[in-house]
């Protein structure tokens, strides 16, 4: 059988992990088994670009972060233009599959990748899709890998901000990632204690913001930590489209509402308020246990349905059950936080304020 | 009365909400969730996986149902299920999981109800219906006339035809020169017999999407498709660059089964000559409510007042310092010229008999209405009825949909009456003893209801 692989999309933490499960799996239970990487995601399939990768190119790989193959954005809406020629980069991908002779093809991506692998499917290609992102938001599964150790990066970085603002008596938002779904931010807000967390998904009131933190401040409170996930909302802005919520974002010389919201609850509170922005450390750096534990499970349960020829499935995660889900039924699905959600509410109720 | 009616599919489940206001269906909802089968599938059997989706679909169905008021949900599959080897523990698990029971139909009940869900397109003059299904399609005549049902549908011309997920160019050919030799043979009505094509069902719902995407709807607010425009898109679902990103957009779940669909309804409105294809919103799951009512059917439904009340009947505590001293009973004064030997062991016989090996402890009137009273489930607060509903509650109740002949006040007595076990020989009694042995009785476990 031959095997490509290929991983697409922002990195995180776990992707090397999946690759080495799916390689260790493949060569321990495949027989007659070869391996090849795509470099560069969907951009490598394209140019009909392959590497052969032997079983020891997948040793020590389980405790690296990024991922060797190397990654890029390929926008979804891009694959069915033609370009010069006349062929479509589904065209393309699809008879480099066949030329490459590939059996089957793991694609380790977010959303968007497992849209372009649903078409690949849907052209005839062996595709088996693995869930990747740190913000957990793939439809279908109850987590991703990656996820948690940008929840312990993010968690740590908002330990280290408290200090500091509860040394100047300082309310500091930070901004963590999440354009869509704010389940990084959530998880990470809890754990660090954040007093005031907000998502996407409830869009929050600047009012109700700015009392949560008055309020705890006349409670003896030193300082307040804000959770902000960089697609956080006002609520004025809610009913905008989204082009015009970047519009009048840009006419304040901002893409988020994190330093728009630290100057409003400054001149609110009368209180030193500051903001930082966590970036790109949430998706580096070596996976955590969890993650390793995780992505060795998936990679091995995708080697699994390759051997047993199920194909145009992703693998998902279902409880404590490693299972898969059919790509058309997830494609171009988000998993997003409910704002009525079980979470959401026991943060409220310990005093968690989310903008509502 | 509020109707939920599920029905699953190979590639999804929907749902529709309809009102009955005793003479008049009024669908309020409709619904559909993708959820594509065949990838569940180990050879014909539905892999756990499989029924753990259908499980969550249906459930989730379920309960959208429950919030929008319905009283009675019925859930049914055509070849969806049908065709899987182990459609019946499918079936099983899906009744354990959820508690509503599946109701399996044939594909000449499915296109039944297609027809009857229909009939109020018969106002054109020649219409001609298309349901293209999993497993069968059907032509047939809505004023009345031929009915044409064919034993395969769009799974066993994929099986057939198709070497991967979508019809190839050649691929297509070799459907349409098949379908219509079949047609021929059929001896379906030519171009000029037909003036209008009505289309019903979850394949023609998706064409109907795919049109939209491509066409945008038309102005009229009809679901109509031009003939003309209709080709372009089945020629674009086979051999278009953009078909494979037109489908998962517009109807992901149609992947496997909307480009040969789409070849069968080209294919028939050609011969047809139609130059309208019309897509009803009416398909099975409104022909089966009607032939629910009216009583041409009956399936098994689920009644969402019966989860809400349950009831729990609490188990008798006993206590070994009350254990009641069994007393001789005294000898019962015999009859006249009835042997005294008989007179008593009738008189045991016909005194109120009690539960063997465990004593019960006497207990007053009260303690025993007490006991007796329909308990609720802890817990869980009820709201106050009136008098007037717990009677309507409690009152015997029929089966939907199964029509009832008139009774006489005898008849109706003597069924009521209290019977007896068939086979058993009985010896003749007085009505002493009768009425002594149809005294209220004490079973354990068994809830009495309020005479």
């Amino acid at each position: 059988m031959k095997i490509g692989i290929l991983t697409s999309g922002g990195d995180c933490a776990g992707l090397n992990a999946v690759m080495r499960a799916i390689g260790l799996y493949a060569y321990e239970n495949i027989k007659n088994c070869e391996i090849v990487g795509i470099p560069e995601g969907y951009g490598g399939l394209i140019r009909g670009e392959s590497a052969p990768m032997s079983r020891s190119d997948f040793e020590g790989l389980l405790n690296v972060g990024g991922t060797v193959l190397g990654t890029r954005r390929t926008p979804f809406k891009t694959m069915t233009v033609p370009e010069e020629g006349g062929a479509t980069r589904l065209e393309r991908m699809r008879a480099n599959y066949k030329k490459m002779g590939l059996d089957c093809l793991f694609t380790l991506g977010g959303a968007g990748t497992h849209r372009t692998a649903a078409l690949l499917c849907a052209e005839g290609c062996n595709v088996i899709g693995l869930p990747k992102t740190i913000d957990n938001d793939i439809y279908g599964t109850d987590v991703t890998f990656g996820f948690h150790t940008a929840v312990d990066v993010a968690t740590e970085a908002i330990d280290r901000v408290r200090t500091t603002a509860a040394s100047h008596g300082r309310t500091i938002l930070v901004e963590v990632m999440g354009n869509k779904a704010g389940w990084l931010t959530l998880y990470a807000g809890i754990a660090a204690g954040a007093e005031v967390i907000l998502l996407p998904e409830i869009p929050f009131n600047i009012d109700r913001v700015c009392e949560a933190v008055r309020r705890n401040y006349e409670k003896g409170k030193p300082c307040n930590v804000i959770a902000v996930a960089e697609g956080a909302i006002l609520d004025s802005e809610a009913a905008y489209k989204k082009k015009e919520r970047a519009f009048v974002r840009t006419e304040r010389g901002e893409t988020t509402v994190t330093a728009h919201l630290a100057e409003v609850i400054g001149e609110r509170t009368g209180m030193e308020t500051r903001h930082t922005v966590l970036g790109y450390i949430q998706r580096g750096g070596n996976p955590s246990a969890y993650d390793r534990i995780l992505s060795s499970r998936l990679g091995s349960f995708a080697g699994k349905l390759a051997a047993e020829g199920r194909f145009g499935v992703t693998v998902a995660v279902a409880g404590r059950e490693i299972t898969f889900n059919a790509l058309p039924e997830i494609a171009g699905k988000y998993k997003l936080v409910e704002p009525d959600s079980e979470i959401v509410r026991s943060a409220e109720d310990i005093g968690v304020c989310l903008g509502r | 009365m509020k109707y939920c009616i599920i029905d699953i599919s190979s590639s999804g489940i929907s749902l529709i909400v309809a009102e009955h206001d005793g003479s008049e269906i009024n669908v309020s909802f409709r619904d559909r969730a993708s959820l594509t089968l065949v990838h569940y599938m180990d050879g014909r059997r539905l892999t756990s996986r499989g029924v753990e989706k259908l499980v969550a679909a249906v459930r989730v169905m379920k309960e959208k149902g429950r919030k929008l008021g319905a009283d009675e949900l019925y859930l049914i599959s055509t070849a969806a299920l049908r065709t899987m080897e182990n459609f019946e523990d499918v079936g099983k698990e899906v009744l354990l999981k959820t508690g509503v029971p599946v109701n399996f139909i044939s594909g000449e009940t499915e296109a039944y109800c297609d027809y009857v869900a229909n009939t109020g397109y018969s106002v054109y003059p020649n219409t001609a219906l298309l349901d293209v299904g999993g497993a069968s399609m059907e032509v047939c005549a809505l004023d009345g006339g031929e009915r044409h049902y064919f034993d395969f549908g769009v799974i066993q011309l994929h099986d057939k035809f198709v070497d991967r997920i979508q019809p190839e160019e050649k691929e297509a050919k070799r459907i349409k020169k098949f379908l219509e030799r079949r047609f021929d043979k059929a001896e379906l009505p030519e171009e000029g017999e037909v003036s209008t094509m009505i289309t019903v069902g979850a394949n023609a719902n998706a064409l109907y999407d795919l049109y939209a995407e491509m066409f945008g709807a038309e102005s009229s607010g009809v679901r109509a498709m031009k003939y003309k425009k209709f080709k372009k898109l089945a020629k674009t679902l086979i051999c278009g660059q953009e078909r494979s990103r037109l489908i998962l957009d517009a109807a992901p779940e149609k992947l496997y089964s909307v480009g040969i669909a789409a070849l069968v309804t080209k294919t028939l409105a050609k011969r047809f000559g139609a130059k309208d294809i019309i897509v009803s919103d009416h398909g099975v799951k409104e022909g089966y409510l009607r032939l629910i009512l009216s009583g041409e059917l009956i399936g098994a439904g689920y009644r969402y007042a019966d989860e809400e009340e349950a009831f729990f009947f609490d188990p008798v505590t006993e206590d070994a310092s009350d254990v009641r001293e069994e007393t001789a009973e005294e000898p019962v004064p015999s009859e006249a010229g009835v042997p005294a030997e008989e007179a008593q062991e009738a008189a045991e016989e016909s005194a109120p008999k009690r539960h063997r090996g465990r004593p019960r402890k006497e207990r007053s009137e009260e303690e025993l209405a007490a006991e007796n009273a329909p308990k609720r489930h802890r817990g869980r607060p009820r709201k106050e009825r009136t008098e007037e509903e717990l009677a309507a509650e409690n009152a015997p109740k029929r089966h939907r949909g199964r029509p009832r002949k008139e009774r006489t006040e005898e008849e109706l007595a003597a069924e009521n009456a209290p019977k007896r076990h068939r086979g058993r020989p009985r010896k003749e009694r007085t009505e002493e003893e009768l009425a002594a042995e149809n005294a209220p009785k004490h079973h354990r476990g068994r809830p009495r209801k309020e005479e």
